[in-house]
Parts: C-alpha cells; sequence; structure tokens
C-alpha cells in the first residue's frame, strides 16, 4: 500500500520535471530548434525525471508482486490529480469547474477501491 | 482519420495494455514458482519467504535480489519497454490531436486492464473496482472538456 503512495509521488516528481525542462523553450521558426534541443538536453530537469521515471517503473515492479492489477492501476490516476495541483502553483495553470469536477470524481473512485 | 487513429491512438493504448499484462503474469509467474523451489535454489533468499520480521540488512538483501530479478528478465524487461514506448506514443498522439477528443480514449486503457485482470489474470475484481474505474472516466471526461486544457502559452 505504501509502496503506491511512493509511486504516485515519484510519478509526479517525474513529470513536473519534464514540465521544468521544456517550459521555457519556445518553438516558434525553424531555426530555433537546434538550440532549443541543445537546451533541453542540458537541462538538469530533463536528466532528473529520467531518473524518476526509470525508479517508478522498477518501483511498479516491486508494486505489482505484492498488489493486483486491477486496483494498482486505477490508483494511479490519483497522479493526475497531483499534477494539476502543483500545476495550478508552479506555473499557475488554469484550474476551472470542469477540472475541479474532474478531481472530484477520480477522488471518489479512489475511495471505492479501498472498500 | 481512421488510419490516424489507429496508428496514433490505438497503437499506444495497445502497448500500454499488453505491456502492463505481460508484466504483471511474469512476475506472478516469477514468485508463485519461487516458492516451490526454494529448496532446491541455494542462491534463493530463504528469510525473504518467511514470516518472521526481517532485519533492515535483510530486507536490504530482499530487495536487492528482487531488484536483480526484475532487471535481468526478458519478459520483464521487454513489457516495461512496451509500456514507455506506448507512453511517448501517446505523448505523439497529444501533439496531434485534441486533448478533449484524445483523454476519451484512456477510458479503454481502464476498461481493459481491468477486465483483462478479471479474465487472463484471473483476480477477483469486485463490483467495488468497476465502480471506481467508472467513476475516474467520468473524471476524466470532465478533465478533458475543461476550456483551459489546451496550450496555456500566454
Amino acid at each position: 500500500m505504501h509502496i503506491i503512495l511512493l509511486i504516485i509521488t515519484i510519478r509526479t516528481l517525474g513529470d513536473l520535471c519534464f514540465k521544468a525542462a521544456v517550459h521555457k523553450l519556445n518553438f516558434t521558426n525553424v531555426s530555433s530548434f537546434g538550440t532549443n534541443i541543445k537546451r533541453m538536453l542540458l537541462s538538469p530537469f530533463l536528466w532528473l525525471g529520467l531518473t524518476f521515471g526509470i525508479s517508478n517503473m522498477l518501483l511498479w515492479c516491486f508494486g505489482l508482486k505484492v498488489l493486483d492489477l486491477s486496483y494498482a492501476y486505477p490508483f494511479l490516476s490519483i497522479s493526475y490529480i497531483t499534477v494539476i495541483i502543483a500545476g495550478k502553483f508552479l506555473y499557475h495553470e488554469h484550474l476551472d469547474k470542469n477540472k475541479i469536477t474532474g478531481i472530484c470524481f477520480i477522488i471518489l473512485g479512489a475511495l471505492f477501491l479501498f472498500l | 482519420m481512421i488510419k490516424r487513429i489507429a496508428i496514433f491512438i490505438l497503437l499506444p493504448i495497445i502497448l500500454t495494455v499488453s505491456g502492463e499484462f505481460v508484466l504483471k503474469a511474469t512476475i506472478n509467474d516469477i514468485f508463485s514458482t519461487k516458492t516451490t523451489i526454494t529448496t532446491n535454489n541455494t542462491q534463493d533468499i530463504k528469510y525473504c519467504q518467511e514470516k518472521i520480521k526481517p532485519t533492515l540488512n535483510q530486507k536490504i538483501d530482499c530487495i536487492l535480489s528482487d531488484l536483480k530479478i526484475f532487471v535481468l528478465n526478458t519478459k520483464i524487461v521487454l513489457s516495461l519497454l512496451a509500456i514507455i514506448l506506448g507512453g511517448i506514443l501517446w505523448l505523439v498522439a497529444l501533439s496531434k490531436f485534441e486533448l478533449s477528443f484524445l483523454y476519451p480514449f484512456l477510458s479503454i486503457n481502464y476498461l481493459s486492464i481491468i477486465f483483462g485482470s478479471q479474465i487472463l489474470l484471473k483476480e477477483t475484481v469486485d463490483l467495488y473496482r468497476y465502480l471506481s474505474v467508472v467513476l475516474i472516466i467520468l473524471g476524466l471526461v470532465f478533465i478533458s472538456r475543461s476550456p483551459y486544457s489546451e496550450s496555456e502559452n500566454d
């Protein structure tokens, strides 16, 4: 059970790292393509994100060793919520009624897994 | 259009779902046979299976031995690669289609995982798990309907 929470945390951190690695890039014209790719590859966040990604896959193996797939897989949808909330605070992304309703449904769905 | 949907949307879904099934089936296989052949296998660390509470060092040994199994097993590595490739192709799909069109397709993932777990992996899937998947799908539909889900660049 604790392993699922760890996986959700790592997934969220990984996604945020990838966002940090690309969000200052600006692919408006073709000539900037090379410099953009270079900047992305030089960003420590890209490599941190990849590290999180690999550890996430290995942790997922440990998770599946002890948990049912039909239990663990729906549970990962919690990471949508953590990413949306982190996006709101770190990148000032919009959080509107539709997203909040969606978040509530996912939380409710995850609660059903406990029953 | 149908061809594009098949390539960019269904391919990542098939890769992810089949990857998850092979992964789970392989892990089930390894750890159910492991207990029965423990006695013949001197390499096996016995206390990993025992009910007695292991010390911290023993725990680390068990985790490392599992990790070795995961990294060296061809089937596990291939299924992990399929899942990763599915994830990358899904990102490609995100760049080609609108989010609100794409997200409902994610429900195929959840439904096939839950039906497949019951039929192929013989897991006991009760009504609550089905309800949970239905609610998660509803949640995804709402999130994809958000007018601000598209690009945020000022």
